[in-house]
C-alpha cells in the first residue's frame, strides 16, 4: 500500500486521531487534534468513523500527491485549497483521483488545518492511536518525502453531503468557558471576579503541549504535590503567568490548577495567534461537593 | 477509613478525590483501594483515571452520579484494609552519571557513598507522570536530597538515573530535565509496543543495584534482543 506523498510541508505537523485514552495511568499523554472540533467536522463531512485520523497542519500549507481515488475535505482555519491548480472550497468534500495534486496554502488567520480523507490515514497505531508522539510513534513530525498509507475509495461523491459553514462561528469567538480548578478555592472572590473580567493575550511560547499567556498576574498560590492534569487545565506558575495545557500535555503537574477549559474552549484557543485576545467565563453548576 | 476525603467536581465529567496533602505510603494504599473500587463498580462508565501523590482524577464518559460514587467509596474504605499485595523489582544501574562528581562535592560524600545510599532503599512507586513510563518514586534517603538544577539540561538521555529534590527516578525517554544525573539503566522502562507498556504498577517496590560497564553492555544487548526484564524479587 503506497499512499499520499508529501512533496512540501512545514516543520511541526502530524497525524492525529482521537488520541490515547487508556494509558494515562502509565504517564502517556492523551494527544489528539488541537482543534478537536475541526477534526471531527472533517470526519462528519466525510461520513467517516469518529476514530479516523486526519493530517494536522500548523501555521503552514502543504503539497501532496495522491495515488488512489478517495474523497477529501479541509477544515479548521480559513485558507485556500487547490486540486490540480483549480481552487476548491474548504469544508466541502471533493473527489480525488489517482495522480491528483493537492495544494494547501498557509492559513490567513487562525493556526490549525485538518485534511481528512475517506477512512483516514492508516499510519501505525501504537497504544490504541495513530496520533504522533515522540517516544511512542516512530515518526513525530511529518516531513517531505513521507508516504501516508490509505485505502482506495471508489464510490462517487454523493450530491447530498452533510453541511458545515466554511467559517464556523467559534473561530471568531474569544471567550473561553472554564470550570473552576481544584486549587481555585485559594483565590479571593474579588480576585476571581477580576480574572473573569480581564483580557488576556496568547503568548509566543506555544506548542501542542501548552500555551503560555502574556499577562503576569499579581497572585500566587503555593506549589502543589504532583497532581492530575488534563488538556485544558490552566496552571498558575510561580512567576504569575498562566499556562494552558494542550493536547500533548503531561498527565500530572505541580503547578496549582486555576481553571479547566471546556473542549470547545480548547478549539477556540488553539486557533488564536500570538497576541490575539481572549477572556475566561465561568460555567456555573459545579463546585466542591459537600459531604 | 483513616483519612478525611474531599471531592471536587472539576467539570460535568470530572471528579477529583483528594486525600490529605502529603506523600505517605498509607495514603497510596488507600488510593489504590479506591481505584480498585471505582474500576470494579464504574469501569464501563469510566474514561480514565489518573493519580498524583494525594489526588485521584476520574473522567467519566458522560455526566455521572457523584453521590452514588462517593457513597460506594466511603462504604468500602471504612472496611478493614486487605493485605497490601505488591511486587518488588530490581534495576541495574551503571553509576557513572555526569553529575555524580559535582553532587558528591555538594553533599560532601564520596561518589561511592552516594551509590551505597541510593542502592540501600526500596523505593515505593506512587504513580506514573511527567513522561510516558516515568515513575514517581518515594523513599530517597534524606542524605541524598538535593534541589533541582537552576538551569535544566536541554537533553537528558533515555535511561538516565537522576536525583531531584526529594525524589529519584529514571528517564524513560530523552527529555529536557533539571535533575542531577548519577547513572544510567540499560533496561527500557517504557515499551510502547507492549500492553501494558511498563513493568511495575503503582504500589510496587523498586530497588537499584550497581553494575560495571561490561555488565551494562551485556544487559543492553539482551534488552535489544528482548531477552532482558527487570528482576522480580520473590
Amino acid at each position: 500500500m503506497k499512499g499520499c506523498q508529501i512533496n512540501k510541508i512545514g516543520p511541526i505537523n502530524s497525524i492525529q486521531d482521537l488520541g490515547r485514552k487508556g494509558f494515562v495511568e502509565y504517564g502517556v499523554p492523551e494527544s489528539g487534534p488541537m482543534d478537536l472540533f475541526a477534526h471531527q467536522s472533517a470526519n462528519h463531512l466525510l461520513k467517516n468513523k469518529p476514530t479516523a485520523s486526519s493530517l494536522e497542519l500548523t501555521l503552514c500549507g502543504a503539497n501532496l500527491e495522491f495515488d488512489k481515488t478517495t474523497h477529501m475535505v479541509l477544515t479548521g482555519a480559513p485558507t485556500e485549497l487547490f486540486i490540480n491548480d483549480s481552487q476548491k472550497e474548504i469544508y466541502k468534500v471533493h473527489q480525488i483521483q489517482a495522480g491528483d495534486r493537492v495544494k494547501i496554502n498557509a492559513p490567513q488567520t487562525g493556526q490549525y488545518l485538518y485534511l481528512g480523507i475517506k477512512g483516514g490515514f492508516l499510519t501505525e497505531s501504537i497504544l490504541g492511536s495513530r496520533s504522533f508522539f515522540k517516544g511512542i510513534t516512530s515518526n513525530f513530525f511529518l516531513s517531505k518525502g513521507m508516504v501516508l498509507p490509505y485505502r482506495a475509495y471508489n464510490k462517487p461523491l454523493q450530491s447530498k453531503h452533510a453541511h458545515i459553514s466554511s467559517h464556523p462561528s467559534y473561530l471568531n469567538q474569544n471567550t473561553l468557558k472554564v470550570y473552576p480548578g481544584p486549587e481555585s478555592k485559594g483565590i479571593d472572590p474579588e480576585v476571581w471576579d477580576d480574572l473573569m473580567s480581564m483580557e488576556f493575550s496568547v503568548g509566543k511560547q506555544q506548542n501542542r503541549m501548552g500555551i503560555q499567556l502574556n499577562e503576569t498576574l499579581n497572585i500566587s498560590l503555593p506549589e502543589i504535590l504532583s497532581a492530575p492534569c488534563y488538556p485544558g487545565t490552566v496552571q498558575l506558575t510561580p512567576s504569575g503567568k498562566l499556562i494552558v495545557l494542550m493536547r500533548d500535555a503531561q498527565v500530572t503537574g505541580g503547578y496549582p490548577r486555576l481553571f479547566q477549559l471546556t473542549s470547545k474552549a480548547i478549539s477556540i484557543l488553539c486557533q488564536k495567534r500570538t497576541d490575539e485576545k481572549i477572556r475566561f467565563k465561568e460555567v456555573s453548576g459545579q463546585a466542591t461537593i459537600p459531604i | 477509613m483513616k483519612f478525611a476525603l474531599q471531592f471536587h467536581q472539576t467539570s460535568p465529567q470530572q471528579l477529583e478525590i483528594c486525600w490529605p496533602d502529603k506523600i505517605s505510603p498509607e495514603i497510596l494504599q488507600e488510593m489504590l483501594l479506591a481505584k480498585e473500587v471505582i474500576t470494579e463498580n464504574y469501569g464501563h462508565e469510566l474514561r480514565d483515571l489518573r493519580m498524583g501523590y494525594h489526588q485521584m482524577g476520574c473522567v467519566f464518559k458522560d455526566k455521572f452520579d457523584y453521590v452514588q460514587i462517593i457513597d460506594t467509596l466511603l462504604q468500602v474504605i471504612t472496611l478493614p484494609k486487605p493485605k497490601w499485595i505488591y511486587q518488588s523489582w530490581t534495576l541495574p544501574v551503571l553509576y557513572e552519571g555526569k553529575d555524580l562528581e559535582s553532587m558528591a562535592h555538594i553533599l560532601q560524600l564520596s561518589p561511592n557513598e552516594i551509590v551505597d545510599h541510593h542502592c540501600q532503599n526500596n523505593y515505593l512507586l506512587y504513580f506514573y507522570g511527567f513522561l510516558p513510563g516515568f515513575m514517581y518514586l518515594g523513599g530517597l534517603p534524606e542524605i541524598l536530597h538535593l534541589p533541582r538544577k537552576k538551569h535544566p539540561d536541554p537533553l537528558i538521555p533515555k535511561g538516565s538515573v537522576a536525583i531531584g529534590g526529594k525524589q529519584t527516578g529514571v528517564y524513560p525517554l530523552d527529555s529536557p530535565g533539571g535533575w542531577h544525573i548519577i547513572g544510567k539503566c540499560p533496561v527500557s522502562l517504557f515499551r510502547p509496543e507492549h500492553a501494558p507498556p511498563v513493568f511495575a504498577q503503582p504500589g510496587d517496590r523498586i530497588a537499584f543495584y550497581p553494575i560495571q560497564k561490561k555488565d551494562y553492555q551485556l544487559i543492553q544487548k539482551d534488552v535489544t534482543k528482548g531477552n532482558f526484564s527487570p528482576t522480580l524479587v520473590i
